[in-house]
């Protein structure tokens, strides 16, 4: 098993935003913002040096949390720090942007990295849907719309024009071609069975983010049988699972921890408007919602896309025992691991870098 | 030009060129189509909007691969639209159209603007014969389930008859960077009667070629994405190649 930073970037005083989101720029000091960058790339490269060997990147928008708005910027700026790992767009939320763009941008990102992209795309939390004006009901044709033109975009030798249901461009014709020939490897960031179907019926690997052994079981065991079925076997480095992790020289240290975090676990749940949160969970499952047949709305809002806490909590026998448990039961080959929990300072996450580099990594590769 | 949801009346008769005869469908006015069809069936939609705003033939050959179609397609069209036309053709019909372009005469070239759709003279999939009728049918359609009247479809040996490609047709090929007038080139992204490489082959060889993606259509792009195909159509009959330039406002609210 392989382990990959998320290089998250998050702003250092992201322990005082509120739980809402967006969060409002006023938060913002220039100079904490521009600490937190130099901060959150030193991580990468510390990472880099401990033995991970992937740093990947992930788009999420209107917060300090993880503040990576265009994940390609990132890379590129930390592929000229880091220059052995692989770079992990896990990556861009494809419903929200010109898939010729980020076609654009993989290619670039490709060839500056001499090799070391891995594509990953994904359709984005509820409420991402909202940065960019996109209809909730139609996030997921456009993913596998934007995939086929991605994939296209990416390998077809000649210019052509793109003739779709949501996308139409008369004129395609990405430089520069990624370096990793015919695609760099790629994988479907998602839970949902139409997009692991997708994932395995056109050869490409799976990451799915935060949820418990037993759900991510179900998930890939749907996933490898249809691989098989599709006629090909996913290697490892294709199954990837993402997870929040604090990792401690004890398990006791670590249930302190959480045990002294306001309500015993992180603040990261992204609260939306009640009213806006119930349209968009009814338009993404193809649903009406009427706001005229609502009487009230929560007062805190409701909340999607909420954490399941902390993935791995504990000491390295602890955190390399369960991650097997992911390798064993899921076929997981690389772990994606947020350490940026809130509260927690750049020289506590580098201390956490340091312990997993020293103690986990040599476990975790045995397997 | 004719109410965009009226129904179009499509009037038939049947031409003769040479020995061969050819039932032809005639409507609307304006600039002169010419279109050759392999079958009708699921390009009701592009031959109405076609219709309402040019004046378009349809020619149906019982047998398009028949020696002389070619000679027979200049014949008629000449007859029927005089020295100038578009040409279109669909699947076999695309064939037929790149034949009458490079296989007759060459002064002057017959047609101002060529298109064609989801042609499979050249590169086509080596694996096509015998196959039954529904594996015909999932060869020519990426979504069968989509399709209502899938049943009107023709028998599965006639299917072979309608969309193999003529033998000779592969040495089109070496002949396609002589076609001088502006082409459009659409397959769907989903076609599995050609192999991959065939759209980038016609992009790559005819010089003022632009090859069109339809996107999640099988081989009858006009059947699965009609709307898609015929946007791409008539936007190069009225532009060429200056169809590539987006002429539709960004206004939202002045």
């Amino acid at each position: 098993m392989k382990a990959s930073y998320l290089g998250a970037m998050g702003y250092s005083e992201r322990h005082l935003f509120p739980d809402s989101w967006p969060i409002p720029p006023a938060y913002h000091d220039p100079q904490l913002s521009v600490q937190s960058y130099q901060d959150g790339m030193a991580e990468c490269e510390f990472a880099e040096e401990m033995g991970f060997e992937w740093i990947s990147f992930s788009e999420h928008h209107y917060s300090g949390r993880i503040a990576t708005g265009n994940p390609a910027v990132m890379a590129a700026a930390v592929a000229e720090r880091c220059k052995k790992v692989k770079l992990a767009m896990l990556g861009p939320l494809l419903p929200l942007n010109n898939p010729v763009r980020i076609a654009e941008e993989m290619g670039m990102l490709d060839n500056i990295s001499e090799g070391r992209l891995i594509m990953g795309f994904l359709r984005g939390t509820p409420n991402e849907d909202q940065v960019y004006g996109v209809n909730p009901a139609e996030g997921r044709a456009r993913l596998f719309e934007g995939m086929d033109l991605i994939r296209k975009a990416l390998t077809e030798p000649q210019p052509f024009s793109w003739e779709g249901r949501y996308y139409q461009f008369r004129t395609v014709s990405v430089w520069p071609r990624p370096v990793q020939q015919p695609m760099p490897p790629t994988i479907m960031a998602t839970r949902s069975d139409d997009t692991v179907k997708y994932a395995a019926d056109n050869g490409l690997g799976l990451g799915v983010s935060f949820v418990p052994v037993e759900q991510m079981e179900r998930i890939t065991d749907k996933y490898f049988t249809w691989c098989r079925e599709a006629g090909w076997e996913p290697q490892p480095d294709q199954v990837v699972y993402r997870g929040s992790i604090y990792l401690a020289e004890t398990d006791q240290e670590a249930k302190d921890w959480l045990n002294g975090l306001d309500g015993g676990e992180p603040r990261r749940a992204i609260a939306l408007d009640p009213n806006v949160a119930r349209v968009v969970q009814a338009a993404r499952a193809g649903e009406e919602f009427d706001l005229r047949r609502v009487l009230a709305g929560s007062p805190q809002g409701d909340v999607v896309g909420r954490s399941l806490g902390i993935n791995f909590l504990g000491s390295p026998d602890t955190i390399a025992r369960r991650m097997k448990a992911f390798h064993d039961r899921c076929g997981v080959g690389v772990m994606d691991l947020f350490f940026q929990q809130p509260g927690l300072t750049h020289a506590e996450v580098m201390g956490e870098i340091e312990l997993f580099g020293k103690e986990v990594i040599p476990r975790i590769r045995e397997f | 030009m004719a109410d965009a949801n009226s129904r179009i009346t499509f009037d038939e008769y049947i031409l003769e060129a040479g020995n061969i005869s050819v039932d032809c469908r005639e409507a609307g006015s304006g600039l002169p189509i010419i279109f050759l069809e392999t079958i009708c069936w699921g390009h009701r939609y592009l031959y109405e909007a076609l219709a309402r705003q040019y004046h378009l033939f349809i020619l149906s050959f019982e047998d398009a691969k028949e020696d002389g179609a070619e000679a027979a397609v200049r014949e008629l069209a000449k007859s029927l639209a005089g020295d100038t036309y578009t040409l279109i053709g669909s699947s076999q019909g695309a064939n037929l159209a790149l034949r009458t372009v490079l296989r007759t005469p060459m002064e002057p070239e017959p047609a101002e603007t060529l298109i064609l759709i989801g042609p499979n003279a050249i590169r086509p999939d080596p694996d096509l014969r015998d196959l039954d009728w529904v594996g015909w049918s999932r060869r020519l359609l990426a979504h069968i389930e989509r399709q209502s009247n899938l049943r009107d479809l023709p028998g599965g040996w006639e299917l072979e008859g309608l969309f193999l490609p003529k033998d000779s047709d592969a040495e089109l090929e070496t002949w396609l960077r002589e076609i001088s007038c502006p082409t459009l080139v659409a397959f769907g992204t989903r076609d599995r009667m050609i192999s991959p490489d065939t759209p980038s082959t016609y992009r790559a060889a005819i010089p003022n070629c632009h090859v069109s993606l339809v996107y999640d259509a099988g081989h009858l792009v006009a059947a699965e994405r009609p709307e898609a195909v015929t946007s791409a159509v008539i936007d190069f009959v009225e532009n060429r190649e200056t169809f590539v330039v987006t002429r539709h406002g960004g206004v939202i609210n002045p």
